[in-house]
């Protein structure tokens, strides 16, 4: 009985180790994945910052935006891309201020 | 001859411990794999957030190495502003400075894509009409080389052919990127040849870096000087402070899990307090009952974490961080995928083993001198 379950055991026990190990040797394949390419697209654009937030300027390009423009996209939101939202706001409404910029400029342009 | 010795050797005890405390969790199947089902939670959670951390600022790191190292752009009445490439002759002039770029980019918005874009403007030979675009655009409006892509602002409409895509391995960077030539861009975002919208500064040697951005400003007082490790430096506060809300979040979770873990090693069942009465009755020290109930913490504790780690390797680098990435990240139109490459380090791991084992083994440790420390004879009566 207590071989049975001490090689119970060791069999569990083994199983994990392969998986920590097929783990390991995926984290070394991915690890080396193609890196020039990233550096020959920031040597080339001379921009390194990442697309994580892409609707938002001030946070694809901090460097370049303007200093606490939060709401530099989107107007009438008070903050358009808070960490910790899990469901986005309906997509219509990139539209509709799209289309509230448009009537804007057509105002200005109409003499 | 000698009488045989009665104590068992050290590796012995061991076994017949290790032996027991495995008896004792297969008699509580279910109550241990809650608990550890609970601890593997746990950890998945924070070790995700934590892959996530680390591997974003691994990329951060490769990508910035090949980055200006000053960013100078103008500002007026406190905004930003196009600069006067004119000033590029006057940072050439100091000494350390390598080579200054005019660069032309801009923002564009596409109606197809419902948000905006980012126009890069890069010197080119040969004809005007092809675009480079980035895997996102690419992805999102189905193209594939030579077929056309038409952007019109404002301004100006143009239709380019698609001369190259670029590489799901820049998808971080380049997701939402379309280069093309240098007039192209000014024609697109409105950018007269007199102007560009900053200056990329290379400086040599790098620690030359910041003894060249106080003479830019000194120089240019209205300019705005933005230094590579600057930049660094807001991109490791953004990581640590988006990750660090997400673990402030979590810690409820860790405390549901140590308060699921004490009730259920503390309450003490007849037939529990009935087995430890006769292990005591036939010789077994407190000791011996400590370590036994020792043992199947660790043992819990040791799987629990485990497979908690693989689920958070596998959610992370295998199915993109999708279910923290909104979280961390807000939503975007353009969403760019989380592909990232492992970079977690061993000091991170015991951080998370530090944050989330330890109290767990520490909470372990109460019930199980407690339950080591009854009365035999009480127990066997069950008293």
């Amino acid at each position: 009985m207590m071989e049975h379950r001490l090689r119970r055991f060791a069999l569990a026990s083994s199983i994990l180790a392969i998986l920590v190990t097929l783990a390991w040797a995926d984290a070394a394949r991915r690890a080396h994945v193609d890196g020039d390419a990233l550096d020959a697209f920031v040597a080339r654009t001379g921009s390194s910052e990442l697309a994580l937030s892409t609707s938002s300027r001030w946070l694809r390009h901090p460097a370049a935006a303007e200093p606490g423009a939060a709401c530099q996209d989107q107007p009438p939101c008070l903050d358009v891309d808070p960490a910790g939202l899990a469901v986005g706001p309906p997509r219509a409404w990139f539209t509709a201020s799209r289309a509230l910029s448009l009537r804007l400029e057509r105002r200005e342009a109409t003499p | 001859m000698s009488e045989p010795s009665r104590t068992p050797s050290p590796l012995a005890r061991t076994r017949a411990l290790v032996t027991h405390a495995l008896g004792s969790l297969a008699r509580r199947a279910w109550r241990n794999a809650a608990i550890g089902a609970g601890l593997a939670f746990t950890i998945a959670l924070f070790g995700s957030t934590l892959f996530v951390v680390e591997s974003l600022r691994a990329l951060y790191r490769r990508a910035s190495a090949e980055a200006p190292s000053l960013v100078v752009s103008n500002l007026e009445g406190g905004r930003p502003a196009l600069v006067d490439p004119r000033d590029a002759a006057e940072i050439e002039g100091i000494l350390g400075v390598r080579r200054v770029r005019a660069r032309v980019w801009g923002y564009v918005y596409l109606g197809a894509l419902e948000g905006n874009v980012v126009v890069f403007g890069e010197a080119r030979e040969g004809p005007r009409g092809a675009v480079t675009v980035g895997p996102g655009i690419a992805r999102l409006l189905g193209l594939r080389r030579g077929d056309r892509l038409a952007v019109a602002t404002a301004t100006h409409e143009a239709v380019y052919r698609v001369g190259e895509i670029l590489p799901a391995s820049t998808a971080l960077a380049s997701y939402d990127a379309l280069l093309v030539d240098e007039a192209e861009a000014r024609a697109l975002l409105g950018i007269p040849e007199a102007r560009a919208t900053d200056l990329a500064v290379d400086v040599f040697p790098e620690e030359e870096t910041h003894a060249v951005a106080e003479q830019i400003a000194a120089r240019l007082p209205a300019r705005r000087v933005v230094a590579r490790d600057d930049l660094a430096r807001l991109y490791e506060l953004t990581f640590d402070a988006r990750g660090g809300i997400l673990g402030a979040l979590l810690l409820p979770v860790l405390a549901a899990l140590l308060l699921l873990a004490w009730e259920r090693l503390s309450g003490l069942s007849r037939e529990e307090r009935r087995e430890i009465g006769v292990l005591k009755a036939v010789g077994w020290s407190t000791e011996d009952v400590l370590a036994v109930r020792m043992i199947e913490a660790a043992i819990v504790a040791l799987f629990g974490t485990i497979v908690g780690l693989l689920v958070a390797y596998v959610h992370v680098y295998v199915f993109d961080a999708s279910l923290l990435s909104h979280v961390i990240f807000g939503w975007s139109n353009l969403e760019t995928p989380l592909a990232l490459a492992p970079a977690t380090d061993l000091a991170t791991l015991a951080a998370l083993v530090a944050l989330v084992v330890v109290p767990f083994t520490a909470i372990s440790a109460f019930p199980a001198w407690r339950a080591a420390t009854i009365d035999p004879d009480q127990a066997l009566r069950g008293a």
